[in-house]
């Protein structure tokens, strides 16, 4: 999978804007599996998550104005549209019927795919690498709270632990996890 | 809340595991004037929190599934010409009755049965008209809105900038004749932040002001700016642009959307200090 320039990120969202599907495909062709890794994660269903993947595209042609460069890349855009739209679904559930998955078993240095060029492998093994690093407590926090879409308190409720520690589990958790990423990155 | 409280909180806000109060106190407080870190830490953690995704093994899409969202695309457009077609049917429905009635009373009140759809007619475009009219405002507010919000970052971080003993002011000279566009940059290269002020950069339906940061001969593409009549533009600089160092600042005026190399005039050209 490739990515863009920031500048091709602009360019394709304003030809989307002004009604051209071609754009739309080439955005679809570089960032729908990401989308759809991310809404199998939340979802674990198949048939549901492709429909996840359906409407965040369609989403984004409904949208393509909205996109300001300055304050992210289409990546993040487009992947956090399939986490808000997957969790919505898991919310509607009612009751948090989750597939139990953790982070604790994805940093183990997967294998790559014929869909990865060098670039997103490396990326991806960067950020595997860096999850690795955290305790086992914060991973699952983040976890929870990034796969689940739990707020803090309901992670406390979920995890039986006190809200002040998990606050501080997120903090220091993102907080390695930023020093770990700038420095794996350099 | 205070700052420290705001860069507690940044981490739960960027996973989206803030309650809905405390959310919207977290974003109340960038509104305040002065900061101490908060953009920065917003900003580490939301990057944090991204990548995350990217730890996820890719997921081939079915063959067809491309083919499900052109057909989507196709249901949209209908979608967005339905309600004209909805208020033919409409009309149609109203015709239909009123010929019927016609026919009906025909004998007795034949003009009078007209002057009624005459009437009706001119209701029903009298509220399409203002229908659309109120469509044209809201959407008129949100863009206001949303550029309000843009410009409130983008000024917060120049305050925040000017509190730094070591940011620097770099005046950028205007490449037209005056009264051209002219541009003060409000950079600070020990913390790789940025931010450009600009005033006359008229708005122009024919293209875009690009925004570049230029280190030796490579020009990198700094974002889009968009022309504000009478009112002073600030922009934010990519932290990402300036951490190699950088050399100038250009803004040249570009075909619509821009691109990745400069190709049209440059308006507003100025050298950045060393560090």
């Amino acid at each position: 999978m490739r990515t863009t320039s920031d500048a091709d990120d602009g360019a394709l969202f304003s030809r989307i804007a002004g009604g051209d599907p071609k754009a739309l495909r080439q955005l679809y062709d570089l960032y729908a599996s990401r989308a759809l890794a991310i809404a199998l994660r939340i979802l674990g269903g198949r048939p549901e998550s492709e429909e996840v993947v359906q409407e965040t595209f369609l989403e984004l042609w409904r949208r393509a104005r909205d996109f300001d460069r300055s304050r992210g890349s289409a990546s993040s855009w487009i992947a956090a549209m399939a986490r808000n739209r997957a969790i919505d679904r898991l919310r509607s559930r009612g009751v948090y019927a989750r597939h139990q998955t953790t982070l604790a078993a994805e940093p183990t240095r997967p294998g790559p795919t014929p869909l990865e060029d060098v670039e997103q492998r490396i990326a991806r093994e960067t950020v595997c690498a860096a999850l690795a690093e955290l305790p086992a407590e914060q991973r699952k926090s983040i976890e929870l709270a990034y796969f689940e879409g739990l707020t803090q308190r309901e992670i406390a409720e979920r995890t039986g632990e006190p809200l002040g520690t998990i606050k501080t589990r997120l903090r220091l958790g993102i907080e390695k996890l930023s020093a770990l990423l700038g420095g794996l990155a350099r | 809340m205070t700052c420290a409280e705001y860069k507690e909180l940044a981490a739960a806000y960027a996973l989206g595991a803030l309650e809905p109060d405390e959310r919207d106190a977290f974003r109340r407080h960038l509104g305040e004037p002065r900061h101490e870190g908060c953009a920065e830490a917003l900003a580490q953690a939301r990057l944090a929190a991204e990548a995350i995704a990217a730890s996820l093994d890719p997921v081939q899409p079915p063959p067809d599934m491309w083919s499900r969202i052109e057909a989507g695309l196709g249901e949209e457009r209908r979608a967005t010409a339905s309600p004209e077609r909805g208020r033919s049917r409409v009309v149609g429905w109203l015709l239909a009755a009123a010929m019927l009635l016609v026919i009906l009373w025909l004998g007795w009140s034949r003009r009078q049965v007209q002057g009624s759809l005459e009437q009706a007619e001119k209701e029903r475009g009298a509220a399409a008209e203002k229908l659309a009219q109120a469509d044209t405002v809201r959407a008129r507010c949100e863009s206001d809105l949303k550029q309000a919000e843009r410009e409130l970052v983008e000024r917060t971080e120049a305050v925040a900038l000017l509190g730094l003993p070591s940011t620097k002011l770099v005046q950028l000279g205007p490449q037209v004749p005056a009264p051209g566009p002219r541009a003060v940059a409000i950079v600070n290269l020990d913390q790789k932040r940025g931010v450009l002020v600009a005033d006359g950069l008229a708005r122009k339906a024919d293209g875009d002001y690009e925004l570049w940061v230029i280190k030796g001969s490579e020009k990198k593409a700094a974002g889009l700016l968009r022309g504000t009549d009478g009112r002073p533009l600030y922009a934010r600089i990519d932290p990402a642009l300036l951490a190699g160092g950088a050399d100038a600042l250009a803004v040249t005026f570009e075909p619509p959307g821009g691109g990745s190399s400069p190709r049209g005039p440059i308006v507003i050209l100025g050298a950045l200090p060393k560090t």
